[in-house]
């Protein structure tokens, strides 16, 4: 770590262990999290209430008290230490990817394998995947790693990396996988001895598309037109798009009040306490609080 | 690959400078990532923001019509014609209705395939306009049927019944031309936004006074606005009330009663009397107002079926039908008016001091003229002018026009008593007829004297309708009067309240010497109460002392070829003549004028005079009873 100057600031000798350890927390990052937990529940109560949904905002608020212990007892656990079992977590997570492909609910993820069902509680492997990700390549960067690897080890890796990626795609969730995909790419920008690899890997990335667009299937293909157009398919695959779209610009400047949005509260957004939360904030709080949210994940 | 393209001298990871320029290229994207959004969101709420909350709003708030019970169409006593009852009509909200519910509906009602194929049309129609709201697909289901799907309405859902009166005609096809019919608008109307206001599954008057008289009769559609989810699903009152500005329920304007001049009984008494021949038209008109009190053309139709419940099949037999059950007869269509049409050519003649009462024809029983030998309808010998209006002697018209008047006037006198131009009833069409001129023969070929022969007996090329006929009798009966139709005589909104009241009105005065018009009714009193008046040899009116003259006109023997095909229907000849009567009783201060015509019906004596005596018989019995038989009294018809 001494080189880089990334590293946090280093605990001094004789300060308290709760010093230390409020010293070593990132208080601006903490502070954006909670604020945007507490808007996406406060939306979230919106968005469910007086629904068949509502007691979706119960069980978000327990995760919520369960996700906030969990958080304090990840923070205090050095993350070097995690790093160190990065390749256990990818492994775990390649496999919790064959397994949701195999047994997965199909319904609960509208068609695609996405969800597991493990002690009454649906989790998704694509989720554990992404940290998996994160920590292999943290792992990959780390000083002194990457420049003992062999070409073949390297490539080993990177296919160890390519293959969570695909899984996912194929579940399908395009969605998580394109992300996935940029996670790779954005720390391959900033950790690589040199970008040029990176912009090479993303050109033929974008050059791949045709090929990509020709093996889809017909339906995947409809989705992403309709996402583009939405106008194309208004009732179909564009329903969802151009009813969030509506409910965005209806919001004008300063919205329509909270608990007011009609888009959000007569179900015109399906799903949208979890698809399309984003929207209800837009249709209620207008563009002032689309642009504030916007900018304080941002921050 | 990757390796050899770092440098191992400077560790793996990028030089710390380096690594800074990165991150700025990072945040350098974030930022642009931010303004792109930004720039979105200002796109979308700010410069659209209106236009998408407009579309919000339309998509919780819906309209929906609410039906306004149409008008009533009712005789002069208040007889209802035209009436509402109540109906069941099933609805579907287009975008709810699933293809499962759509067959489930098929199975429970038993649809026919032409039901099915109307059906489908109209969710088609309906999905177009606005596929959230509910539309009729079957209207007018019994009780039975309707129970039958509300009882199952759990299992179909996005179909609603809904109880809303159903236009009916109480007294059949009483009057069935005049009264008309409604139908279902056109795919191509319905999709037309310029008939706001209607529903795509609403009647329009189609057809008769329904037709004409759509604005008054129609009323104002109401409107109830409400509140809908994403479902379709109403949502409540309270919810309602805090999205939609403005009244929410504008209730709807019943349509106003229209009431007719027409005397249901009458018309009911000549639509029996005519029943006696396959095709034929009844106008009875009041001399002194110009008001109808019947108007029948016959065959007709049933308004109940038409509206609404017509099939395919029953469709065709009425358009297949040779006597043309959908053309009036009274009001529409033209005929040549044979004998009934004499008056004209002896007004003209004794006008013009052409004629004169004492002045005697021989009639050889044809008449020569260059080489073309008119055939008179019998020997007659001598007769004087009276005698030849008795007799209905043609010979003594023809040397009349052709020899003395000419075919131009003719026309004239035959203009000044309403023929050639429409009456302005303003109802089914309303034909002007022909009146042929020199001019008009001239323009297509060339003048030939003879047609002012043919003209002179309502022959040729000269044609009528039934109503203009009635109307020139009113005006021979009143001294001169003619007439415009009126078939309505106000109209009344729901509540009582008068909006129009129509007096009569007068077309024109026409000039009539008194002393022509008198010979002319002393001709037309022999014809029914005299040994040898062409009406009289068949039946006399003992009741009440009537005049008239009867008419015989022949179909023209080109037309007569094309249509022998045609396969008589119930003693309907394509090829025999027109009958006719023209007429009014009483003699002195009549009440009311007839025409009767009985289409091919052959001659006038023989056919629409009887016709003629039994709806007289029946008005002087039933309708305005007479002291009894007054046979004596013929007298106070001559001068």
């Amino acid at each position: 770590m001494k080189d880089t100057g990334l590293a946090l600031p280093r605990a001094t000798v004789g300060v308290s262990r709760w010093r230390r350890f409020r010293a070593a927390v990132d208080w601006p990052l903490i502070l954006t999290m909670l604020a945007l937990c507490a808007i996406g529940l406060f939306n979230l109560y919106s968005a469910t209430r007086g629904t068949r949904h509502s007691a979706k905002f119960d069980t978000q608020l327990k995760w919520m008290v369960i996700a906030s212990i969990l958080f304090i007892v990840a923070t205090a656990v050095d993350y070097r230490a995690l790093v160190r079992l990065a390749w256990i977590g990818l492994g775990t997570a390649i496999f919790l990817l064959i397994v949701v492909r195999l047994l997965g609910d199909a319904a609960h993820g509208k068609g695609s394998y996405r969800w597991l069902n493990i002690a009454g509680m649906g989790i998704q492997p694509s989720e554990v995947a992404k940290i998996a990700v994160i920590l292999v390549l943290a792992r990959m960067f780390q000083d002194g790693e990457l420049s003992g690897y062999t070409t073949e080890a390297l490539l080993i890796r990177l296919v160890a990396l390519a293959i969570p990626v695909g899984l996912i795609a194929i579940q399908p969730d395009l969605g998580t996988a394109t992300l996935t995909t940029l996670i790779c790419l954005t720390v391959g920008f900033l950790a690589m001895p040199s970008v040029w690899p990176m912009i090479h890997v993303t050109l033929a990335g974008l050059l791949a598309i045709p090929i990509l667009w020709e093996t889809m299937h017909d339906y995947q293909k409809n989705r992403i037109l309709a996402f583009i157009d939405p106008a194309s398919d208004p009732t179909g695959n564009g329903w969802h798009t151009r009813q969030s779209i509506l409910a965005v610009g209806s919001g004008k400047i300063l919205g329509k009040g909270y608990g007011e949005g009609t888009q959000n509260q007569f179900d015109f957004l399906p799903e949208h306490w979890t698809d399309f939360p984003y929207s209800v904030w837009a249709e209620e709080w207008g563009f002032i609080g689309s642009v504030l949210l916007v900018s304080s994940s941002r921050s | 690959m990757l390796l050899r393209g770092s440098n191992p001298a400077s560790g793996t990871g990028p030089a710390l400078p380096e690594l800074h320029r990165r991150l700025k290229w990072v945040a350098l994207a974030g930022v642009a990532a931010f303004l792109l959004i930004a720039g979105r969101l200002w796109q979308l709420q700010v410069m659209r923001g209106e236009n998408y909350y407009e579309r919000t709003v339309s998509n919780v708030v819906k309209e929906r019509y609410l039906p306004s019970v149409r008008g009533k169409i009712l005789d002069r006593d208040g007889v209802p014609l035209a009436d509402n009852r109540p109906a069941f009509n099933i609805y579907a909200v287009p975008r709810e209705l699933k293809p499962e519910t759509r067959m489930a509906l098929i199975a429970l009602l038993g649809l026919t395939d032409d039901e099915i194929v109307k059906v489908d049309e109209r969710i088609a129609v309906g999905k177009k306009r606005d596929p959230k709201s509910p539309i009729v697909i079957l209207e007018d289901q019994g009780r039975d049927k309707a129970a039958l799907v509300e009882q199952s309405l759990a299992r179909l859902p996005g179909i609603e019944v809904h109880h809303e009166p159903y236009r009916f005609y109480p007294q059949g096809d009483l009057g069935a031309h005049l009264i008309g019919y409604m139908t279902q608008m056109t795919t191509a109307e319905a999709e037309d936004r310029s008939y706001k206001g209607y529903d795509t599954s609403e009647l329009v008057g189609r057809y008769g006074l329904e037709k004409s008289w759509e604005n008054y009769l129609r009323g104002k559609q109401g409107i109830e606005r409400y509140a809908v989810d994403a479902r379709g699903q109403r949502l409540d009152d309270k919810t309602a009330a805090t999205l939609i500005q403005g009244e929410r329920v504008i209730g709807a304007v019943p349509g106003a009663n229209v009431i007719l001049t027409i005397d249901a009984e009458l018309q009911k008494l000549s639509e029996r009397a005519i029943s006696q021949v396959a095709a034929g038209a009844v106008v009875i008109v009041e001399p002194r107002t110009g008001r109808l009190r019947a108007v029948v053309s016959k065959p007709s139709f049933d308004p109940n079926v038409m509206t609404g419940h017509l099939t395919r099949a029953e469709e065709t037999l009425l358009l297949s039908d040779p006597r043309k059950p959908f053309i009036d007869k009274a009001l529409r269509a033209t005929y040549p008016p044979g004998s009934v049409f004499k008056f004209v050519t002896a007004l003209a003649a004794l006008e013009d001091g052409q004629a004169a009462e004492d002045e005697v024809f021989l009639c050889p029983g044809e008449y020569q003229l260059s080489g073309t030998t008119f055939k008179c309808n019998g020997t007659h010998g001598k007769l004087d002018l009276i005698g030849a209006i008795q007799h209905s002697c043609n010979v003594y018209f023809w040397k009349l026009a052709t020899e003395r008047i000419g075919i131009d006037r003719i026309a004239e006198v035959a203009r000044q008593f309403g023929f050639g131009v429409p009456t302005n009833l303003g109802l089914n069409g309303d034909a002007a007829g022909r009146i042929p001129t020199k001019a008009w023969y001239e323009e297509r070929g060339r003048y030939k004297v003879g047609f002012a022969t043919n003209a002179s007996t309502g022959q040729g090329d000269v044609e009528v309708s039934v109503v203009q006929m009635a109307m020139a009798y009113a005006a021979l009966s009143n001294g001169g009067t003619l007439y415009t139709p009126q078939v309505v005589d106000r109209v009344v909104a729901s509540d009582g309240r008068p909006i129009v009241h129509y007096e009569p009105k007068v077309a024109h005065e026409i000039a009539i010497p008194a002393d022509a018009l008198d010979i002319w009714r002393r001709g037309m009193w022999k014809v029914t109460n005299e040994p040898g008046g062409t009406a009289f040899d068949h039946g006399y009116v003992a009741i009440v002392p009537v005049m008239g003259k009867t008419g015989t006109a022949e179909i023209r023997t080109k037309a007569r070829k094309k249509e022998e095909d045609l396969r008589d229907v119930r003693g309907y000849s394509p090829a025999r003549s027109h009958s006719w009567f023209a007429g009014w009783a009483p003699a002195e201060n009549p009440e009311i004028v007839i025409v009767v015509f009985a289409e091919h019906g052959g001659s006038g004596g023989k056919v629409a005079w009887p016709i003629a005596k039994q709806i007289i018989e029946g008005y002087f019995t039933k309708i305005s009873p007479r002291p009894q038989p007054d046979v004596g009294s013929g007298s106070g018809a001559g001068p």
